[in-house]
């Protein structure tokens, strides 16, 4: 049986990482393979871990409000990496920044208030 | 669009990180290329050295291995940690959080961190920890690190997979008389005291310790107290892991580990292949006919009429 295999990981200096790990478990439950590889990562961790781990997706946790800024450096590292995986995220996102990270290239952001099972339907569906 | 096994294996051994992580999921994923994958690696030319790191749940296996990693980098040019965590038994998915303890080698290009949900080890260990031996081998890691939960059938069957076994407990999993039960600390090589700087319970003596390790009478060197968290006793059970390594030289035991490696690797493809075999009988089996049989008769009887049957699936 082939389950799919997520990432979780926070960038930045964002130590709030609850969310994360109700997502994690959430996920687990629901039948997924999931690695959480922790706060403080650097995209370069994210894209390394990712590649040794050989996961279907990357959720990135974000409430610190650096997303303008670790997002888009993060979807250039692992385009210059030659992986192929997809990108999600969740945490405190303003709406005014979507277009910014969608340009950048992931796939769906999840606001606060996304029912857990939209997320488990979203990475699902994929 | 299937991988190309072979641009994969002539990648991974150009150190391409992703091309070994597609290959070890492929293996995972695809038992039915086991068989393929294997025939194109052997005969393996390298033989890395293997450390069994295994131990009750929550002893400190990860943190310890995260510490010792930075002592054994200078004897060895590739590490590969293959980190191994329980699967639920209910939905199958899995929270991987071994990973998260070694986060000081994360951006190493010569270390290699992956981790292995357990669903494929319901019966002791399997066949895919085998598998991922040679590869791992062929990507030219000279030290393989295996951490395991030490519960159950894994927790001796590392032995027989692994070059030297290390097992981790802290002064909290158990008294003298726990340590003389069989199991895990007997076939352990060195054992690890961890978690030394917590203060300890009422019950817990210097006489207590030195009963716990009356096992090994002759071998008090191979009993190593740390404080991972702390990095004390690191580079002690470094010199150990070390010294006992050469010890095995010397007295040419690897060989023989390499055979009971492979015995051990044969026994687990056997029993998948019998495993299936049932699990296919099973399944056909439905009608209540059978149910009511199977009630009522000698269970011994049943499996030999049923056993030729399932030989011959």
């Amino acid at each position: 049986m082939n389950r799919k295999k997520i990432l979780i990981a926070k960038l930045g200096l964002d130590g709030h990482d609850r969310g994360a790990r109700i997502v994690c478990r959430f996920l687990r439950d629901a039948g997924m393979e999931v690695i959480y590889s922790g706060r403080r990562q650097t995209p370069e961790m994210v894209v390394n871990a990712a590649i040794e781990e050989d996961v279907d997706f990357i959720g990135i946790s974000i409430l610190s409000g650096a997303h303008c800024e670790l997002i888009p450096l993060l979807m250039d590292i692992l385009k210059q990496s030659g992986m192929d995986v997809s990108v999600v995220v969740g945490g405190i996102i303003p709406k005014n920044d979507f277009d910014l990270l969608y340009s950048s290239g992931i796939k769906t952001i999840f606001s606060p208030g996304t029912p857990l099972e939209t997320i488990k339907e979203t990475l699902e569906r994929d | 669009m299937k991988d190309d096994l072979h641009a994969l294996i002539c990648q991974m051994k150009n150190h391409s990180k992703i091309a070994l992580s597609r290959l070890i999921s492929i293996t995972e994923k695809e038992p039915d290329r086991r068989k393929d994958i294997l025939s194109l690696l052997l005969p393996i030319e390298t033989s890395p050295f293997i450390l069994g790191i295994t131990g009750p749940p929550g002893a400190g296996k990860s943190t310890l291995i995260d510490r010792l990693i930075h002592y054994l980098k200078k004897e060895y040019n590739k590490i590969f940690v293959l980190a191994i965590d329980p699967a639920s038994r209910h939905t199958g998915g899995a929270f991987l959080g071994d990973r998260i303890r070694m986060k000081t080698h994360f951006l190493d290009d010569n270390i290699f961190i992956r981790s292995l949900s357990d669903q494929w080890l319901e019966k002791g260990l399997a066949s895919i920890i085998y598998d991922l031996i040679y590869i791992i081998a062929v990507a030219q890691y000279d030290l393989i690190i295996i951490e395991t939960v030490g519960t159950g059938q894994s927790e001796t069957e590392i032995s027989n997979t692994v070059d030297m076994t290390v097992a981790v407990t802290t002064p909290f999993h158990g008294d003298n008389i726990q340590y003389c039960k069989a199991g895990l600390f007997e076939v352990s090589d060195i054992i690890v005291l961890n978690q030394c700087d917590r203060s300890m319970p009422e019950t817990y003596s210097q006489e207590e310790s030195k009963g716990i390790f009356s096992l090994f009478q002759n071998k008090s060197n191979r009993v190593i107290k740390t404080v991972a968290i702390k990095n004390k006793g690191i580079p002690e059970l470094a010199h150990c892991i070390q010294t006992l390594y050469e010890e095995f030289v010397i007295n040419q035991l690897f060989e023989k580990k390499r055979q009971t490696r492979s015995l051990s690797h044969l026994n687990a493809i056997l029993n998948n292949e019998w495993n299936i075999r049932i699990n296919h009988f099973f399944k056909e089996k439905t009608d209540t006919s059978f149910i009511d049989v199977m009630i009522k008769q000698n269970p011994y009887t049943l499996a030999e009429e049923i056993i030729p049957e399932i030989f011959h699936h």
